[in-house]
This record gives structure tokens, sequence and C-alpha cells, in this order.
């Protein structure tokens, strides 16, 4: 988030596109209703009727995959009623005249066209966002998982910078990061292309500098993106995978394609907390330790570096994962002897600069926030106050395409996939949990009436819905929730897993895949 | 102002006559339930004032229960405020806690809380800490009964609209005790939606406090939708005043809703 | 009273039944659309009576808040 969490509560619009909120963020959802109570404009782009919009002063149901279309016209809206921030563009911006010429032709009766949503929405979701005093973008998976993805998000970034709505409070361009540490991933350089602190390894004075504190020889190549280790897979050129806290089984997509990979793998090493279906295949398995079993630290959504504390010693064989790989690394002939957490802590600050003032004694109480440079720092709460990374912020000017897979005659229903408020990702802790089980026992399908009625199907029935990749047989369960034409199916259940229908096209820049368009059709189960 | 309370524990743990005191410490950063065992080791307890009074808060009366239960042949101390002496009382007839075992020390709360608590009585029987507050009564209760019907039906909904079925209302609360919940009932609460079925969701739970709740208020805390549940549930302790003349924790005897209770058997 | 078939029932029913119109009334819900009558199995006309006239007053109050409230859920 360019923003902090607390600060959402002050925004005078708040602009949700493609997050269920309330299901996937509740406390992000805190800060929305508090906004609300103090006045503040709520406006929801999903293309399914989620809670949170229910809870919105304005929901817009854009087609699956338009939102570059969508983005684009209430833009071109506020151009054409002059509602841009000219000197926030002028002292803060460049690209302006390309982009420009693209959102020319993006007219709202062209954008309602493609997404469905009517000239009149376009309007009213410009002037909301554009007259507020502060306005914040909240996004979640419904704009990255695309193959335009990345267009999605700039597109973001487009319209905040051409009202001036970032590097102040309340404003911002804010993706909700799905796990509580995923961002920390990211920041330790859990990416194919960088060190920790995003440092490109294929910069010569990256690797120089990790060379020297690492004593070690680094290659000055970008690293494999889960796609290109799965095609590696299966033509051979790749050999082993060792795989730390994912079940990529069900969490990518075209699950078919995933296990023949998977299976072609001459040694598969599955690190986790429970036996999932992916451990299950693995060679080896290493029983990791859960949040509740270690000492470390997590790094939120909001950049926020926070303390988790050992309650318990882990339980069975189980280890915490940074004993392993200390211990995997030490028999593969590369020494490590750190004697804990904060010892790894001190050397991340050492060769991270934006933690690099982060230390354990720094993080009691409510932690810190990155960029923390140095000992004396006290966190960030908001960037981009007085410039961008690169200086200028910059324009794209981005052309609206259509997903990878569109509907036609042999698959003519849209499919998106999401999730619910019960369970998480492929369901390996919640699906274990009594509690959540009995909430939500079972996957199903969500199809709008019109459909259920034209292919003959009740409240309950038992469908079969198959794409190129697969087919699986799930209950449905007859809803407004979703528009005529498309259906929805959350993937967490692995005995109706949306992620075989799912269409591995990827986003070709970040290698994000499309899981929220495909094309399916339904029938009746036999 | 923790000092009269520390006296106090370290006297009960000296002379033997608890084995522990469950109160709450700060530490690394943060303030929780803490049960102190060492009369020599009290410098981290505190009384949970981290920014306002009182905004630290726990249902220190139903941890109790559990450590009751681990050892039930000892006495322990609890930290008690009004609420969480009324709730100990309650906790008493419904016999989760034997009164015998427990030895409460008080702390009145500062008026500032007790006005934003609109708290009939803040403060316990026996204090070592504090002063005691002016009572209030409940405003926001007065203010929805002002309504018209169609209104506080549909002010209701909106807040329950917002609801996104964590339970916190329900795991944070002393007087939740049952081991069967008829909030988890299917036949009674359709499942895997949000909103959870409204308004019958709250409105159940709004039954089962009748004759319980004890207004601690720390559903109200809990709640990350800003559901106003403090305020529904003082008017269930309201109706059951009315009607039967009995208020938990500041009444004796059972709930009158009891079936097996003195007041069912009149 | 206390004549009940299920011992103290009626009892526990009565005192319920006083509450429950009190919090529905809180809640926003018409405490005419909850009723409570004694009508034992020989007292056709009565329970026929009581009926009818319970009928007409809900009939009075037109569709209960719940209705609605059921109705966006389904949606």
């Amino acid at each position: 988030m360019t923003n902090s969490i607390a600060e959402v509560e002050d925004a005078e619009c708040i602009f949700v596109i493609g997050s269920n909120t309330t299901s996937s963020h509740p406390l992000v959802a805190t800060r929305i209703f508090r906004a609300k109570e103090k006045g503040a404009k709520l406006i929801v782009a999903d293309p399914r009727e989620v809670h949170i919009a229910k809870l919105a002063d304005l929901h817009v149901q854009h087609n699956l995959g338009t939102d570059v279309a969508l983005l684009n016209g209430i833009m071109h809206v506020i151009l054409e009623r002059n509602w841009h921030d000219r000197s926030f563009i002028e002292e803060r911006t460049e690209g302006f005249d390309d982009f420009k010429r693209v959102i020319d032709r993006y007219p709202p009766d062209k954008v309602a066209e493609i997404t469905g949503v009517s000239p009149e929405d376009i309007l009213r979701i410009a002037e909301y966002y554009a007259s507020a005093g502060t306005a914040s973008i909240l996004y979640c998976m419904g704009i990255t998982q695309h193959t335009t993805g990345v267009d999605n998000v700039k597109s973001l970034a487009n319209l905040a910078m051409l009202t001036g709505n970032v590097g102040k409070e309340s404003t911002g361009v804010n993706p909700l990061r799905g796990q509580n540490n995923v961002q920390g991933a990211c920041d330790m350089g859990g990416l194919p292309n960088v060190y920790p602190g995003y440092q490109p390894v294929n910069m010569l004075d990256s690797q120089k500098k990790f060379e020297s504190a690492w004593n070690a020889t680094l290659s000055d190549r970008v690293g494999l993106t889960i796609p290109d280790m799965l095609s590696g897979l299966m033509d051979g050129s790749l050999k082993a995978l060792y795989v730390i806290g994912e079940n990529p089984l069900m969490s990518d997509p075209d699950s078919h394609h995933v296990e023949k990979a998977l299976k072609g793998a001459e040694l598969l090493v599955v690190q986790d907390i429970f036996m999932t279906p992916t451990a299950e295949l693995a060679h080896v398995v290493l029983p990791g330790a859960s949040f509740a079993e270690k000492d470390g630290t997590f790094t939120n959504t909001e950049r926020r570096v926070l303390r988790v504390r050992k309650a318990i010693e882990p339980v069975g064989e189980s280890r915490t994962d940074w004993e392993i790989i200390q211990d995997i690394s030490n028999r593969l002939g590369y020494a490590m002897d750190y004697d804990g957490p904060e010892e790894i802590m001190k050397e991340i600050a050492a060769v991270t600069p934006s933690y690099g003032g982060i230390s354990y004694d720094r993080l009691e109480g409510p932690g810190l926030q990155w960029p923390c440079p140095d000992p004396e720092h006290p966190g960030t709460k908001f960037l981009h106050k007085d410039g961008f990374a690169r200086g200028k912020g910059l324009f794209h000017a981005i052309e609206y395409q259509e997903p990878a897979e569109v509907v036609d005659e042999e698959y003519p229903l849209w499919m998106t996939t999401g999730r619910v408020h019960v369970h998480y990702h492929t369901g390996t802790m919640t699906r274990n949990s009594p509690s959540l089980h009995a909430e939500m026992p079972e996957g199903y399908l969500e199809m709008n009436h019109r459909d259920a009625a034209r292919l003959g199907i009740c409240q309950g029935d038992l469908v079969s819905v198959t794409s190129r990749r697969g087919t699986i047989n799930v209950k449905t369960q007859i809803t407004e929730r979703v528009r005529e034409g498309v259906v929805f199916m959350p993937f967490h259940f692995v005995e109706s897993s949306a992620n075989v229908l799912t269409n591995p096209a990827y986003d070709p820049v970040v290698k994000i895949p499309e899981y929220k368009v495909c094309a399916v059709r339904v029938e009746k189960a036999a | 102002m923790t000092q009269n309370v520390k006296k106090k524990v370290k006297e009960l743990l000296e002379s033997g006559k608890i084995k522990g005191f469950l109160g709450l410490c700060q530490k690394n950063g943060h303030i929780g339930p803490h049960l102190f065992c060492d009369p020599d080791d009290l410098e981290s307890m505190v009384l949970g004032d981290e920014e306002r009074p009182g905004d630290s808060r726990y249902p220190l009366n139903k941890l109790l229960i559990h450590i009751a239960r681990s050892y039930p042949d000892e006495t322990f101390g609890v930290l008690v405020r009004g609420c969480d002496e009324r709730g100990l009382k309650t906790l008493y007839t419904w016999n989760q806690l034997n009164p015998d075992k427990v030895i409460p020390v008080g702390v009145a709360c500062p008026q500032e809380l007790a006005d934003a608590c609109e708290c009939l009585r803040p403060y316990p029987e026996e204090f070592v800490e504090g002063e005691r507050a002016e009572e209030r009564s409940s405003a926001s209760v007065t203010k929805i009964s002002g309504l018209d019907v169609k209104d506080r039906f549909t002010s209701w909904m909106k807040e329950f609209a917002r609801c996104i079925k964590c339970y916190g209302c329900r795991d944070i609360c002393p007087m939740c005790f049952c081991n069967e919940c008829s909030l988890e009932a299917e036949e009674l609460i359709h499942t895997g939606e949000l909103p959870p079925e409204i308004p019958i969701f709250h409105l159940v739970r709004a039954v089962h406090m009748a004759g319980r709740c004890i207004d601690c208020g720390l559903c109200n805390e809990v709640c990350p939708a800003d559901i106003p549940l403090r305020t529904l549930y003082k008017k269930v302790a309201d109706i059951i005043d009315e009607e039967f003349n009995y208020r938990p924790g500041y009444s004796e005897g059972k709930s009158p809703l009891n079936i097996l209770g003195s007041a069912a058997e009149e | 009273m206390g004549d009940c078939h299920y011992l103290y029932g009626n009892v526990a029913t009565e005192k319920r039944v006083r509450f429950l119109k009190k919090l529905l009334a809180f809640s926003g819900i018409e405490e005419e659309r909850l009723r409570c009558k004694w009508v034992s199995s020989a007292e056709a006309s009565e329970f026929v009576e009581e009926m009818q006239d319970f009928t007409e007053t809900l009939r009075a109050l037109g569709p209960s808040p719940l209705k609605q409230a059921g109705a966006q859920r389904a949606a």
C-alpha cells in the first residue's frame, strides 16, 4: 500500500475495485465502515455483488477483464469536465500528452459498450472520485489476476495521478496484500529478479554487494517464474523443485497441467505445516512450524514490520523454516550459522536500505513501516510525499485488451474465481478447522437465475463445469450476485477445484495468471 | 496508579491466600492478560489504560474459568472493575466459578470511562484503586427507543448489515460459556454467507443475553464492524429488570428465565 | 398457569413472550406480531376466534419487515 490502513478512515472517497474486502481483508473493511460513518462516498466496482458492494453508495458490475476500459472511461470524463489536478500533473508527472491521446479514445458510450456499465454510472464514479478532497483506491486480486494485470494497476496509478490523489494522507493506490507476510516475502527477494529490497539481480552494483555480503559467487541472470518452472519440469530442463509453504497443485491455474509437471520432477521437496495435495506428490516432505511455534517478523500490507513470538514449541518433528533452510544450505556446502531470527534481521538491515533502521529492539508494540533507512528514522506512513522513486510520476498510455479467453458457442459462460469469508487460499489451514468447515463444508458454483432457468438447473443441483482444461462437478447456488452470463466459483475446495478450469494465460510482464477470467460450459451432472 | 493493586496482590501472594493473580501486564509493547504467581515479580502489572482509561480490557473472569478448572483446589485472585465483578457474581450463580476459590481485587473506573460505558455502577463493592465515579444511564438506548418502529428496524438493519460473522462478540463474552452455541445451529441460522442472516443472527444472540449480560461492553469494543451491540444488550437487561425486577450482576439469585432458577419456581 | 402437561412449560413461555415482545419492539418489529394465548384442546371455538383475530391484526400491519430482509438476502 502506498498509504496506511488507518488513513482509509479519513478518506472522503474510497474506490474499491476487485476486492471482496469484508471477506478477505475485514480489518481494512472496518476502516471503510468508519469512513462511511464520517460521510465518505464508497464506490465499488466488482463483477459480483459482494458484501462490501451492498454497503456502497455506488456499485457497478463491469464485464470480466474490462478494468482498463472502465478506468479509461472514468478518466475521460474527468478530463472532459476539467476535474483533473493541473498543478499536480505539471509538477509531479510526465507523459501526460501521450496518455491523454489514448484516453480521448474512451468516451463513456464506447466504454459502456465494452464494460456493461452505463455512461451515467461512469460519470458518477468520476464525480465522486475527482471531487473528493482525498480519494483512496483499494484494489486486490480482481485487478491483478489478469493477462492485463500490470495494465490494470498502471491505469489505477494514472487515475490517482490525474487527480493528485497520491503522496498525501488518506489517498493513494493501495493493493491489499492477501497473506500476512506476502509483502515481507517480496521485500526479502522472494521474486525471480531481485535481491532483498528490490535490488535487481542483473545490476552489477547489487550483484557485487550481495557477493561480498554472502561471500559467494552470484548469478547475474533473472531466475524462473512459476510458469517457467512448470514448463521446465515438463521439458526436463528443470530437475528438482523445493516448494515452501505453497500448494501449487491447487493454487496454480490448469491443475491437470501442474500435476503432470510436478510428477515430472526428479526431486520434489515440499515444506508445509499440513499434508497438502502438493505434498502428497513430494519425494520428501519437511514439516514446517506454524505462526504460533516460531519467532520472527511478518511484514503486512501497509509495509509494517511486526514481531511474531513463539507461544509453544514446534509440535512433533516440525521445525522453523529458517532452521530447515540453514541445515539444507550447510549440507549443500554453503555454510550458514545464524543463531536465530534476530541475527538474520541484523543482516537484512545491513543489506536492505528500506529496512536499514529496523532492529528487534525497535519492533516492540506496533512495529515499524518501511522505508526506515536508519536507526533514528520513525518509519514511513505513506509513500511518494515529495517525489516518486523514479523522480516524476509517469503516465502510461494504455489501451484496453480483451482477456486471453473469451466466450464462444462451445464455452458460452464467463467464469471468475475468488474467495469466501471462512476459507483461506487452498484451505490448507482453514479446512482443518471444524468450525470453519461447518460454516462452509463444500464448494459451489454461483449462477444467475436466468442462466439457471435456461439450463434447467435448480438450487443445489449438481452440475458439471467444463473449460478447455478440464471438468469438475459442483453444487449450484442460484443468485443475483452475478449477472446473467457470468458464473463464479471459490477455489478453496480440492474436491471441486476451480483451478482445474482456469486459464494458464499470463501477464507478459509479471507472469501472473488470469484466474479471474475463463470460458466454461455448465451442464446438469448425470 | 497500580501501586495499591500491586501492594494488595503482593500481600495475597505472600500470605499464601492465593496461588496466582490474574491481571494485566505490559509486555513487548502490548497489554495482555497475565497470571502473576511471584510476589516479587509484579513490575509489569498494569490496569489496561493504554491511550485512554480502560481501553485495553480483557474478559479476565472468563479466562479464570479455564485456570480454575485446571487447578480446582487452588484459590486465585483476579483484577475486577465494576463490570467484571458483576461478571464474577453471575458466573457464580451459573456454577462456572466457585466463590470460595476467587478473591477479587477491585479498581474503580474514572468518570471518563463511566461516561463512555454509560455504566450503572462503575465500581466494584470493594476497591483498592481509583475513586467512585458517578453512575450513568443509557442515552444510547433512549435514543433508539425514541425512533418510530420502522426507523428502529432500518437503523438496526443498517448496523447489522456490516457484520462479518467473526463471532468476536461471542468469543470475548465472559457470559458465553456454553458448550454448544445456537449461533452455530444451522437450523436456526443459515450458514455460508455475509452478512449472516440478519437480524436473526444478532437477535438470537440478544435473546441469549437475557438474564446474563452484565454490561461490560467488550463485545462492542471487539466488533470489527462497529455494531452497537452494547446498546442492544443494555435494552435486553432493562427489559428483564422492568418485567422481572432482576438485573444480572446486581440482583441476587438466578435469572428469571432460567428453567431451574428460583424465579421460575415462584 | 402452572397446570401444564409440560410442567412449568407455560410459565417459562409466558416469561419469554413478555421479554420477546419488548425486544421485538426495540428491534423495530411490531410486538403485535407475537401473541401468546392459552387455549385447551377442548376450546375449539376460542382457538378459531383467536386465530381470526390474529390474522386481522397481521393483515392490518402489512408484510413483516423480516420478509423484506429475507428477500434482500436471497438476492
